[in-house]
């Protein structure tokens, strides 16, 4: 149970980061997140698989494609949308999500696909105490969520950049004035959460699978992102652990189907109580 | 000797094309073929829908039926019962003689309260449910293959037989829909009882979830050593890399005559997952799997191959109800056809593993044959494990 839910929580914490980078720095919720991490798996699969990639040589691949993938995206997409409302942005968005669900159908006619079995990436299971088992790849996915947290803490707290690109999402026209490359900025914001959405999307396809419902699992990550706070990246840990661990326990003591509402069931209380989420501020909530 | 070879080849060939030539410009055959091509379920049932369309093309290429070309009306039904609905009437208006149909369950009331009024002879292409089944099948509705009640029935047969002497204790992996449901706690679970296995669990999976990590760590917490899965593919294998993930030894049965699972098996590569099937694998290599394997190769069929096998099967009996039509073929006479059709040639038995033979009292085939299919390691393949295995289709009550 225990290895469930930190396994579980990990996933839920990079699938968040990548929500709250984008809307800490541009104010905007990014809809097409979670379409771009099952989309991720099916085409990480295939570079592994043409160019007969390693797991060392395929995940920082992942990455790269992923940046790329994000800058090209605001580049195209979002940054044209400067001027407009939030809204009409949010909307591409969605829009984006529903292209690349379709490309994704199209492309690999919604198979259900082992890469990590595929590629034969190694997974034996890891005894780490009597009957408590883990694979590597849940141990990565566990590494990965602490490593690029205290990272995304790290950036935005002590690096120019982060620095200006906090100062950038305080007040936009004012950086701008200051000489800040806003949308140097913004798009930078998009490279580090398509990076890291698709960096998940390889971790857990290979250690899993990936299928075109994977989407859906990424919407809980944005559920445990507005619960932690939508500006926070210190609140998406306690929100995910949280979350994950009232699943786990709902699902062994209730049933997987109730399990399945506990998130946005957590969501709505949030939204009641402290709308702001458990560390965000209460100034940024104002402006979703 | 050469000569005459090349004279009949040349023969050969010229008839073929002839006839071909005729066909394609005869008045078709008109089929309607609706189905989940797009949505959420349209990774089970576009494969089932584009095993019809290559059967249907390949025959076109040899000359049709009866010297006619056979015309697919194709409409994306979406998984929504209103859009079925009006795939029906359309194909009312288009006056098809026949229509193939497949989604799942969730459309398939909508699909038959409307064929109340269009009266269309319809082949369903999936696993058999009513009002196909016996002992009162829908006049309009035919399902070639055995139905799921039967199908459940034989997954513990095979369970148990496959334990030997081994005390069995047992799970299920299923999916929160009636169909699969019910299959597991009302059908499976009883029975099992019945033959002396102790059931341990019956993990329901919620629809949109795609991870039994969980699940599978409490069945080996519990000690189960086989588990049974009869539900969307998705979930099938989501129980079954888990288990695999983690190191279990137990036996796992899930079902490969859909699409989306027997390639999947290749995937895994675990041989402790065993595959009920109701067709023979492509790779056997009699005439009617190379048919198969060049109509999928010419036509290009997207997915893993072996995925084209029930809707290539089931577009042989609408092909062999036509014939048997003769033309001109309305709907009525169709229907008639298909009501006591008897499908038996030897390259249809290779494929399904029995005859079809549809009757007034069923819909769906008296008797089934199973194969059961499991990776091998000393093989790099998927082999066919010696388990005989049959079944006769039971009344739904």
């Amino acid at each position: 149970m225990i290895v469930d839910i930190l396994v579980l929580a990990s996933i839920y914490v990079l699938l968040a980061l990548g929500y709250v980078v984008v809307y800490r720095t541009s104010r905007l919720l990014n809809f097409a997140h979670g379409d771009l991490f099952m989309v991720g798996g099916y085409v990480i699969f295939s570079l592994a698989a043409s160019w007969s990639l390693t797991p060392v040589l395929a995940l920082p691949a992942a990455i790269v494609c992923g940046a790329i993938a994000g800058i090209l995206i605001y580049l195209i997409l979002i940054a044209p949308m400067a001027g407009h409302s939030i809204f009409a942005a949010v909307l591409v968005t969605v829009g984006l999500g529903i292209i690349v669900r379709g490309l994704a159908l199209i492309g690999y006619g919604g198979q259900i696909i082992y890469p990590g079995r595929v590629l034969g990436i190694a997974n034996a299971p890891i005894t780490i105490l009597p009957g408590i088992v883990i694979s590597p790849l849940e141990l990565d996915l566990i590494v990965s969520a602490v490593a690029v947290t205290l990272a995304l803490l790290a950036f935005f707290r002590y690096s120019s950049l982060g620095m200006r690109m906090r100062a950038a999402s305080e007040d936009p026209r004012l950086a701008s004035f200051r000489g800040i490359n806003i949308h140097a900025l913004f798009a930078l914001a998009w490279a580090i959460a398509t990076a890291i959405a698709i960096y998940t999307s390889a971790l857990y396809s290979f250690n899993q699978q990936v299928n075109p419902s994977l989407s859906e699992v990424a919407l809980r990550g944005l559920a445990v992102a507005l619960v932690g706070g939508m500006d926070s990246i210190k609140g998406v840990v306690p929100a995910a652990l949280l979350i994950a661990a009232l699943e786990m326990l709902t699902q062994r003591y209730v049933s997987a189907h109730a399990s399945e509402a506990v998130p946005f069931v957590m969501l709505v209380l949030v939204l009641l109580v402290r709308p702001w989420g458990f560390l965000g501020t209460k100034e940024a909530i104002d402006r979703i | 000797m050469h000569g005459s070879k090349l004279v009949v080849g040349l023969v050969t060939i010229l008839s073929l094309t002839y006839s071909a030539a005729v066909a394609q410009n005869s008045e078709p055959y008109v089929i309607g073929l609706t189905g989940d091509l797009s949505g959420p379920s349209a990774g089970t049932y576009k494969p089932l829908a584009e095993g019809a369309r290559i059967y249907f093309d390949a025959l076109n290429a040899k000359g049709g039926i009866n010297g006619h070309p056979v015309k697919l009306l194709t409409r994306d039904s979406r998984g929504d019962p209103n859009q079925v609905v009006s795939d029906l009437n359309y194909f009312d208006g288009e006056k098809v003689s026949g229509v193939l149909f497949t989604s799942p369950s969730g459309t398939l009331g909508a699909y038959v309260r409307q064929n109340q009024t269009s009266k269309l002879p319809t082949i369903y292409i999936n696993a058999c449910y009513p009002p196909s089944t016996p002992p009162q099948p829908d006049p309009n509705f035919f399902c070639p293959g055995i139905s799921t009640l039967t199908d459940a029935f034989t997954f513990v047969d095979l369970a148990q037989k496959m334990a030997g002497s081994e005390k069995v204790k047992l799970a299920f992996v299923t999916t929160d829909i009636p169909g699969a449901r019910g299959a597991a706690e009302r059908i499976m679970k009883p029975r099992a009882e019945s033959k002396g296995m102790e059931v341990v669990e019956v993990a329901v999976m919620p629809l949109a979830s795609s991870d039994a990590t969980a699940i599978a760590r409490g069945f080996m917490e519990k000690g189960v050593n086989a588990v049974i899965s009869y539900t969307i593919s998705k979930h099938m294998l989501a129980g079954a890399e888990a288990l695999a993930r983690l190191g279990w030894k137990g036996k796992y049965y899930l079902f490969t005559g859909l699409p989306g699972t027997f390639e999947q098996l290749r995937q895994l590569k675990t041989e402790n997952i065993y595959g009920l099937d109701h067709f023979s694998a492509l790779g056997e290599g009699k005439p009617i799997h190379k048919e198969i394997l060049a109509a999928a190769a010419k036509e290009r069929f997207d997915f893993p191959v072996d995925d084209v096998r029930m809707g290539y099967r089931s577009a042989m009996v609408l092909a062999a109800g036509l014939q048997k039509c003769g033309w001109p073929c309305d709907s009525e006479k169709l229907r008639g056809v298909l009501t006591t059709l008897t499908v038996d040639g030897a390259d249809f038995q290779d494929l399904n593993l029995n005859p079809n033979i549809f009757s007034a009292t069923n819909h769906t085939s008296p008797k089934k044959t199973y194969r059961v299919f499991q990776w091998s390691n000393a093989k790099n393949d998927i082999v066919a494990a010696d388990v005989p295995l049959s079944a006769e289709e039971r009344d739904w009550k």
